[in-house]
């Protein structure tokens, strides 16, 4: 059986999962052919990852566009980090990046690794935009940490919901199927008092010989075996 | 087809070792009994000419009139259920079993056009192999080629067609016929598993019968078999115990004295002063282990032997009552009672009389074998040699059609209910 080969994305998604964060959006960057853009997010802070590919890096001007783009995307974003091949490690120079304040992870099939933590921006009233004040901008942090710890709740309780359908359906399931058997018992009850009603009856009709006697005869009276022998179905 | 239908058309079929015995629901109590044989005829013969016939087999009360000379009989006779069981490939033996089928179903047949068949009720050896039943229901359809004379049939256990005939749920019945003996325990079912079969019946008292002529000086006698076993029910004494019945018939040789004449010949048997072999013929059929009859063996009587069939082992020198405990002692010790308290016994090989004067040396088979377990340690015994015992096969044939509805179809593993087979 042949396995899918991970993509880039997903193995770098993996660590920063493991802090909280979830993937928010990813596509091509809108200004750069070179580097496809992943935006992760922890509900609070919003983080962009650069991904250069092998196929990337065989182009001439890949890295000085990658660095271009991503100084750019420092203004919107909290924190910017350039994932790179890990054989192309050497390629770049890590200390310039820290000193720029850009966060460097390597990764290859195997799983990413973060050699430069990004330096972590908070945003004043600029990068929130017009309108929002410093007050407004807590509330909806607070508003969206309140969400989430509701969502949260919400969840856990349609989990147990669920549960608590499944234990209802497997309930519901025995009972049916104890209904069908009583219904059979007491269809079969009833066959059997029908028979033994009809042989009652019957029991006028059969001559008892050649001599045309009316009775049954005497191995047939009061035999226990007519009625185990009636039950048998 | 409804229950009512059904009732008023059972019809028995009891494939005995000896004899076949047959009949409607209507009979009452007496079925029709023919001998389980059939007669190969000559077709260039005289008789077969003059009579007209263009059957290859005879059966039934005209078998006599066909009959040529001895070499012939031994050729031309055939009696299929000898042992109970027959064998897969003895096509001449099925074919009397299926002339004798269409014989006993013609003959009660209504010609009304209300009549769509019969309820076949047959009954074989407890033994017999699955094979057997799968012919027979071969048989039974064949009936219908012409007109429809078998509805649906079933085939049970001789054992369980005794029980019900004698109104006992838990039992256990010994039904002993020509060939061979069947111990078979009942609870509401035939226990199959604990099935004992010995590899004697009635064939064996009749050698040992034999035996005995040829030393009184009736060898030529000797051969027919059915004389023998006229002889036999006639002469033969079941002994309380064989030693003193036999020191008895010494001391007392009028009192035990046997003289016999045939019916319409000039035959006439005397025992004279081999007299006391006369309670050899039934100790044989219940202990064949008595070392007296080891001089029977040395003059080269065939001792029964162990043989396997199909998947049955057939035990020859077993006694009566090992064989009743044998097959006790395989259900659950919480029904052994039960079944020791009622036992059965049931076919020809029972039928043994105390002849006046030998009151104090012969006994029953009832007696003789509660004493024989008795011997054995057993305790709360009660044996009972049914009423009819040539007739109880056919009647329990007739309460199970009666009884078993139309709509309980047959099923192999249970090897019971109706095969529609027409």
């Amino acid at each position: 059986m042949s396995r899918k080969k991970p993509r880039p994305r997903d193995i770098i998604s993996t660590i920063y999962e493991e802090e909280g964060f979830y993937e928010v959006e990813h596509g091509s960057g809108p200004e750069s052919g070179y580097f496809d853009r992943l935006v992760l997010s922890d509900g609070r802070r919003e983080i962009v990852v650069g991904i250069l590919s092998e196929e990337a890096f065989a182009a001439r001007g890949a890295i000085q566009d990658a660095l271009l783009q991503a100084e750019k995307l420092k203004g919107k974003f909290n924190g910017v980090i350039l994932a790179i091949p890990r054989k192309y490690q050497k390629a770049v120079d890590e200390n310039v990046l820290a000193l720029h304040g850009f966060g460097l992870l390597i990764y290859d099939i195997l799983g990413a690794e973060e050699v430069i933590p990004p330096k972590i921006r908070e945003f004043d009233q600029a990068i929130m935009g017009e309108g929002h004040r410093p007050e407004e901008r807590r509330i909806e942090e607070e508003e969206l940490i309140r969400l989430r710890r509701e969502f949260s709740r919400i969840l856990k309780v349609l989990e147990e919901m669920e549960t608590r359908l499944d234990r209802l359906e497997k309930e519901q399931n025995k009972l049916m199927a104890r209904i069908s058997g009583v219904e059979s018992k007491i269809e079969s009850l009833k066959r059997t008092e029908q028979r033994m009603e009809e042989a009652k009856a019957a029991s006028g009709v059969i001559n008892g010989g050649k001599s045309g006697s009316k009775s049954l005869p005497p191995y047939l009276v009061n035999n226990p075996w007519v009625e185990i022998l009636s039950r048998r179905e | 087809m409804n229950e009512e239908y059904k009732r008023e058309h059972v019809f028995g079929l009891d494939y005995g070792t000896s004899d076949f015995k047959f009949g409607p629901i209507t009979l009452g109590e007496v079925p029709e009994v023919v001998e389980n044989r059939g007669y190969f005829v000559d077709s260039s013969s005289l008789m077969s000419r003059l009579m007209g016939v263009r059957k290859e087999i005879v059966v039934g009360r005209d078998v006599p009139m066909f009959l040529e000379s001895r070499e012939e009989l031994a050729k031309r006779m055939v009696y299929p259920m000898r042992n109970g069981i027959i064998p897969k490939d003895d096509e001449r033996a099925w074919r009397v079993i299926e002339e004798l089928t269409r014989y006993a179903l013609e003959i009660f047949a209504p010609e009304d056009e209300d009549f769509q068949g019969f309820y076949a009720v047959a009954s074989i050896s407890v033994v017999a192999p699955r094979y057997m039943y799968e012919r027979l229901f071969e048989v039974f359809k064949e009936m219908n080629r012409g007109r429809v004379l078998i509805r649906a049939a079933t085939i049970i256990p001789q054992p369980l067609a005794v029980a019900i005939a004698h109104k006992t749920p838990t039992c256990t019945v010994v039904e002993s016929g020509h060939g061979n003996t069947q111990v078979c325990p009942i609870s509401m079912y035939p226990v199959r598993d604990a099935v004992i079969a010995l590899n004697r019946g009635g064939d064996a008292a009749n050698i040992l019968t034999a035996e005995i002529l040829k030393d009184a000086g009736y060898g030529d006698l000797a051969k027919e078999e059915s004389l023998v076993r006229k002889i036999k029910e006639e002469i033969g004494l079941l002994p309380r115990n064989l030693s003193e019945a036999i020191q008895f018939a010494k001391s007392n040789p009028d009192k035990v004295r046997a003289s016999l004449k045939i019916p319409g010949t000039r035959v006439k048997i005397d025992l004279e002063d081999l007299s006391w072999t006369r309670f050899l013929i039934g100790e044989y059929v219940f202990n064949p282990g008595h070392e007296i009859f080891q001089s029977y063996f040395a003059r080269g009587m065939p001792r029964p032997g162990d043989v396997k069939i199909g998947d049955t082992y057939f035990y020859g020198m077993m006694d009566m009552a090992e064989a009743v405990i044998t097959s006790v002692e395989k259900c659950p010790i919480e029904l052994q009672p039960y079944l020791y308290s009622k036992i059965l016994l049931s076919g020809g090989n029972f039928g043994w009389r105390i002849p006046r004067g030998l009151e104090s040396v012969a006994t029953t088979a009832d007696l003789k074998s509660k004493e024989m377990l008795v011997e054995k340690g057993i305790e709360n015994v009660e044996v009972v040699v049914t009423g009819d015992p040539k007739f109880s096969v056919w009647k329990g044939c007739i309460v199970y059609g009666y009884a078993v509805p139309i709509d309980y179809e047959w099923r192999w593993e249970r090897m019971e209910g109706w095969m529609n087979v027409a």
